[in-house]
């Protein structure tokens, strides 16, 4: 595709997808957050608390995840959301966006990563979107 | 065995106050139950793993179809046979294999009685695991290992600390390292097996210890084993060695 990409093209460009980005973003959240907490997707609150559910039902295995959106950056979120291990050596947090390297993957799942791109990007979202609330603006 | 994650003081009083009496030895999952089970394994009309413990004593006294003898007939009292019990799994310097408890009644099953072993899981074979492990009741878990299977301990323990499956994880990532932290709503006890067969909540049923190495096999998305075979024989001899001095309290009650 070689649009020109004329002032006045843009600036249409911005006007359509602006209002629909927004609503976008707040979906892509929500499917973060489902996600997350799906036992069959991400299932995070096997070992994290997850902000909403009950902490009876979630993991402490690893750091509440409340207010983590200004704790880490988005650059930060998105390593860990590829391979935990790799930016946190000795880490037990599963790799989600690489296929294991460890025996007896059964068939079906061997070559797979644990969440796809695009899930891992809507609860890369969501996780930078869970801020803590005594700081309203993130520092990086 | 100390938890890494005693950096972190919460935990570390967790953990501390677990220990109670020598430091760092094993702890039975009973340690690491609320009230209300630990209750429910403790009363002897309510623990409903002595339904079995029951069952396998009818089955103790009864002759198999075929003219065959009951296994009391032979072998008196299961209370006979429990010396036996916290020193399984062991090895058999004959066949040069390790066998374990429900392997040794299947094989008399066969040989002795002239019957088809009861199957893996199966009520009869829950019934009389049960049984002569009640009758061990109090015992303390061997620490013998013969020197020939000085080996198969070693795949064992190695077993243990094998990182597997698609969430990359080993009996040890949660066993050791997170013993005392909790799974989504379960507090992850050390992994011990001196309370098996064990009445799982989540099972709502008795299971053996080969059933409950599948499901922590199948929990980290990894190709479970057979009943029975080699590698768990040899994780269950490393986990009785692991947790020798435990005392055996079957029929134990776990969520
Ligand atoms: C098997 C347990 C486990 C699972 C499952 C798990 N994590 Fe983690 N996670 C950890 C541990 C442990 C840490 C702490 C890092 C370390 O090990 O040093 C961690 C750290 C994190 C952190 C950094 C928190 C901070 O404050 O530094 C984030 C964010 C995170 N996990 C998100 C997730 C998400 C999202 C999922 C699900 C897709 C997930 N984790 C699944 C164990 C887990
Ligand atoms: C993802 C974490 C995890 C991994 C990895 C794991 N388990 Fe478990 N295991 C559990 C949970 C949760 C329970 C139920 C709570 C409890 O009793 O600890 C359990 C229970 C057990 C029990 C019953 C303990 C008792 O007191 O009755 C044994 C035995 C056991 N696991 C052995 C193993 C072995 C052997 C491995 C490696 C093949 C293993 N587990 C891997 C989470 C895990
Ligand atoms: C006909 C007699 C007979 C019957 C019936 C019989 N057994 Fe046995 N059992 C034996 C003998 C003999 C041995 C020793 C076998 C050997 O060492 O080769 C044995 C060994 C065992 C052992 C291992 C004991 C040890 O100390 O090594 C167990 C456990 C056992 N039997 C359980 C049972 C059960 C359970 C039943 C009933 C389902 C049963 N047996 C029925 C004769 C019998």
């Amino acid at each position: 595709m070689a649009l020109k990409a004329t002032p006045a093209a843009l600036a249409l460009a911005l006007a359509i997808s602006l209002e629909p980005l927004a609503v976008t973003e707040d979906a892509r959240i929500a499917d973060g957050a489902r996600l997350a907490a799906d036992p069959q997707a991400g299932d995070c609150g096997i070992c994290h608390h997850l902000p909403g559910h009950d902490a009876r039902d979630q993991g402490t295995v690893g750091p509440p995840l409340a207010g983590v959106g200004s704790r880490l950056d988005r650059a930060t979120l998105e390593a860990l959301m590829t391979d935990a291990r790799a930016l946190r050596p000795g880490s037990i947090m599963p790799r989600y966006g690489v296929s294991a390297t460890a025996p007896r993957v059964p068939g079906v799942l061997q070559g797979e990563a644990l969440l796809s791109p695009s899930e891992r990007a809507a609860i890369v979202a969501w996780l930078e979107s869970l801020k803590a609330p005594t700081q309203a603006t993130p520092h990086g | 065995m100390f938890p890494r994650r005693c950096a972190r003081a919460g935990l570390c009083l967790l953990f501390l106050s677990l220990s109670a009496g020598p430091a760092l030895s094993a702890q039975s999952g009973l340690a690491y139950l609320g009230d209300e089970l630990r209750a429910l394994q403790a009363d002897p009309f309510a623990n409903p793993g002595l339904l079995w413990v029951d069952r396998g004593e009818a089955l103790w006294h009864q002759a198999p179809p075929g003219g065959g003898s009951a296994c009391a007939s032979c072998h008196g009292p299961a209370e006979t046979l429990a010396p036996l019990v916290p020193a399984l799994p062991r090895w058999n310097s004959e066949s040069r294999r390790l066998e374990h408890l429900e392997g040794l009644i299947r094989q008399c099953q066969t040989d002795q009685q002239g019957t088809a072993p009861a199957p893996y899981e199966s009520e009869a074979l829950l019934a009389l695991t049960a049984r002569l492990s009640f009758a061990a009741r109090g015992r303390a878990l061997s620490n013998q290992v013969a020197p020939e299977a000085t080996e198969a301990l070693a795949r064992g323990k190695a077993f243990f600390y094998q990182q597997r499956g698609q969430l990359e994880l080993s009996c040890a990532d949660c066993h050791e390292r997170y013993a005392g932290a909790r799974l989504r709503g379960d507090r992850v006890s050390e992994g011990m097996i001196n309370g098996f067969p064990i009445y799982r909540l989540t099972w709502q049923t008795l299971g053996s210890r080969h059933r409950m190495f599948r499901w922590c096999n199948e929990a980290v998305r990894a190709e479970p084993y057979a009943y029975g075979a080699e590698p768990y024989l040899e994780l269950e001899l490393y986990l009785r060695q692991r947790g020798a001095g435990l005392p055996v309290e079957t029929p134990a009650v776990r969520r």
